[in-house]
């Protein structure tokens, strides 16, 4: 497909569009976390405890910090305004989310890449070179999927306590399957070409047929997982979170802020929780609308009633 | 056919000492279950003495060899937190998972199909499109945060359902029920709806492409061309082929669904056998942990089983092998 028409289908879907201004704004938010939040939240000389549970600012039921004599007397510093609430420790919830967004989104990327590169390069060794490799590797991932992804993760999980590169693997190891089954597929279909046959009559080494002549014409079906891959790798994430299984409580993602959030719920303390979930929900949601628009538009033998 | 069967059935056997084997390796390094058990101040003897008793003092390989002969015997071993025979632990909780499971997965279905079909039927009405983007967001929703959503809003603010547990129950053939009550089926619709969400999104999505595919058959085209109603060849013939993967997919996931329920459960303390896995594995309760993953396992294979003989029995074009 010429470029200006793929840039002229992207103008056209509006889905599209939104999903990658969403993906913008969130990009540009966690890049720039630093200067954008009003505090740093894991600076504790910039969090006061008596700061704690205050509503978001627009509700205008600031409750004063202290008694109304030590506001007065300086002791303790009048109520500060937060705009989305603040939580338990008078952590301001909306840099609490601009930082969680951003351990959200690396433990995604890292994490589908690093299973990409795994599952992709078995997928193309085994689906070239067949015979007793093919075998091992196809049957390890069909007993892989015929389990849960997520109980296989919670064991690991329980295993290796929480952690950043904990996670990481955790998800690498039950993720890399899907990613080396669709490739094994391609990989079946491309190696019986003609233009393979070519190659290798011309002399190219097995190494450099798969990766210069063929993992080109693979390249569509791998754009188009990852981009799934990462928004379920995300929730795959927040969910392990939320169960006190993800990430350590110094690093909190948005799942784990969810989970800080549900503990004070019955409270009445809900901004704690719903704003996370939002920012987490905006961020998949953005994702899965790209995803779905390049479903639609690399994969011919779909998605032609759309168009 | 008889010989398929007993292929699975080896094919089942091996799954379950594999599933075991991985599962008892792992537990063995989760952590020490008799810290867990005695109180800290406990001194070395006592735990010595605890472990001696469990047989934890005996290497692996000797505790797998005899956990594989009770399993044998349809004993899966006693819980170290509950003092209860496991497979009566998990057999007790299991009605209320598959309660929950049962629930959503009949209110996804219910939900999708209409939906499904309306989008295939009339692709480019606004409605459609609004559903199908409302389908991208559906997947989009993780289901702890729509509980917790649920819970929020139904349960606190509006008051209108109870946000934590069972409810009442009646008990049919020992077995505790709460669909038959008014007040178990209020406790029921909540979590159930969290846990189906997702899986009426998928649902709506799949149901919509299939139909597609089918509509552009040259056998729809000769349908309408012999002057059949558009009712008539949307569900008389196109249906029928587009529901085979359905079906499928449905079956398929259902096992996905009964795993997933543990996060569903947890929130709504639901008490089923999810909410007991989750707990057994922060009380490092070993046996728990492995006869859950070995059910777990035994219902995976099952419901292949049962879709790959559905679809044969759907489509007579495939043949089992």
């Amino acid at each position: 497909m010429a470029q200006p028409e793929l840039l002229r289908r992207f103008w056209r879907s509006k889905t599209a569009v939104v999903g990658a201004v969403l993906m913008a704004g969130i990009v540009f938010a966690v890049m720039f976390a630093s200067l954008i939040a009003p505090q740093n939240p894991y600076d504790l000389r910039q969090i006061y405890l008596e700061d704690s549970c205050q509503p978001p600012v627009w509700l205008k039921t600031l409750k004063p910090a202290g008694t109304t004599e030590d506001v007065e007397q300086g002791a303790i510093p009048e109520a500060r305004g937060f705009i989305l609430g603040s939580d338990e420790d008078g952590r301001d919830v909306f840099s609490a989310i601009l930082y969680g967004m951003r351990i959200s989104l690396f433990v995604g990327v890292s994490a589908t890449f690093l299973s990409a590169l795994i599952g992709i390069f078995l997928g193309l060794t085994a689906g070239y070179y067949r015979g007793r490799l093919d075998t091992v590797i196809m049957r390890l991932a069909d007993v892989q999927l015929s389990f849960p992804s997520i109980l296989i993760a919670i064991l690991l999980m329980a295993i290796w306590g929480s952690g950043l590169l904990q996670i990481i693997v955790a998800v690498v190891v039950v993720r890399w399957v899907v990613y080396a089954r669709t490739i094994r597929g391609s990989m079946l279909a491309e190696r019986e070409k003609e233009y393979v046959l070519a190659a290798r009559a011309l002399g190219a080494s097995s190494p450099a047929i798969i990766v210069r002549h063929i993992l080109p014409n693979i390249i569509s079906p791998i754009i188009v997982i990852s981009a799934v891959e990462i928004a379920s790798v995300i929730m795959l994430e927040s969910t392990l979170s939320y169960l006190g299984l993800g990430v350590p409580p110094t690093k909190p993602s948005l799942g784990m802020l969810i989970k800080f959030g549900y503990d004070v719920i019955l409270s009445g303390y809900w901004w704690i929780s719903v704003f996370p979930g939002i920012a987490l929900v905006m961020i998949v949601f953005a994702i899965n609308l790209l995803g779905d628009w390049l479903r639609d538009t690399l994969n011919p033998n779909l998605g032609q009633m759309v168009q | 056919m008889l010989k398929y069967l007993a292929k699975r059935f080896f094919h089942i056997i091996f799954v379950l000492i594999g599933v075991s084997l991985i599962v008892f390796v792992v537990m063995y390094k989760a952590g020490d279950p008799v810290r867990v058990m005695l109180p800290p101040t406990a001194t070395r003897l006592e735990l010595e003495a605890m472990r001696r008793q469990l047989g934890l003092d005996k290497p692996l390989i000797v505790q797998y060899a005899i956990f594989l002969k009770n399993a044998a015997h349809g004993n899966l071993g006693i819980s170290y937190h509950h003092s209860l025979p496991v497979v009566k632990l998990i057999l007790q909780r299991l009605p209320a998972t598959l309660e929950l499971s049962l629930a959503s997965m009949l209110f996804s279905v219910i939900f999708a199909l209409p939906i499904g079909i309306l989008a295939a039927v009339r692709p480019y009405s606004r409605v459609s499109q609004s559903l199908m983007v409302g389908s991208i967001l559906g997947i989009s929703l993780p289901t702890f945060w729509i509980g917790i959503m649920g819970i929020l809003i139904f349960g606190v603010w509006l008051n209108w359902l109870p946000p934590f547990g069972r409810g009442e129950t009646v008990a049919i053939a020992g077995i505790q029920w709460s669909w038959l009550t008014v007040d178990g089926l209020k406790h029921l619709l909540m979590p159930a709806v969290t846990l189906g969400l997702y899986q009426l999104a998928m649902l709506i999505r799949l149901v919509r492409a299939e139909m597609c595919d089918v509509l552009q058959t040259a056998y729809i085209s000769v349908a309408r061309a012999k002057g059949l109603s558009e009712a008539r060849v949307t569900f008389k013939h196109a249906l029928r082929n587009a529901l085979i993967p359905v079906v499928t997919i449905i079956g398929l996931q259902f096992g996905g669904l009964i795993a997933f329920s543990l996060i569903t459960e947890t929130i709504f303390q639901w008490p089923g056998m999810g909410k007991l896995l989750i707990d057994s594995i922060a009380m490092v309760d070993r046996p728990v942990v492995v006869a859950y993953l070995m059910i777990i396992a035994v219902v995976f294979v099952v419901i292949n089983l049962v879709v790959d003989i559905t679809y044969t029995l759907i489509d007579p074009r495939i043949r089992m092998q």
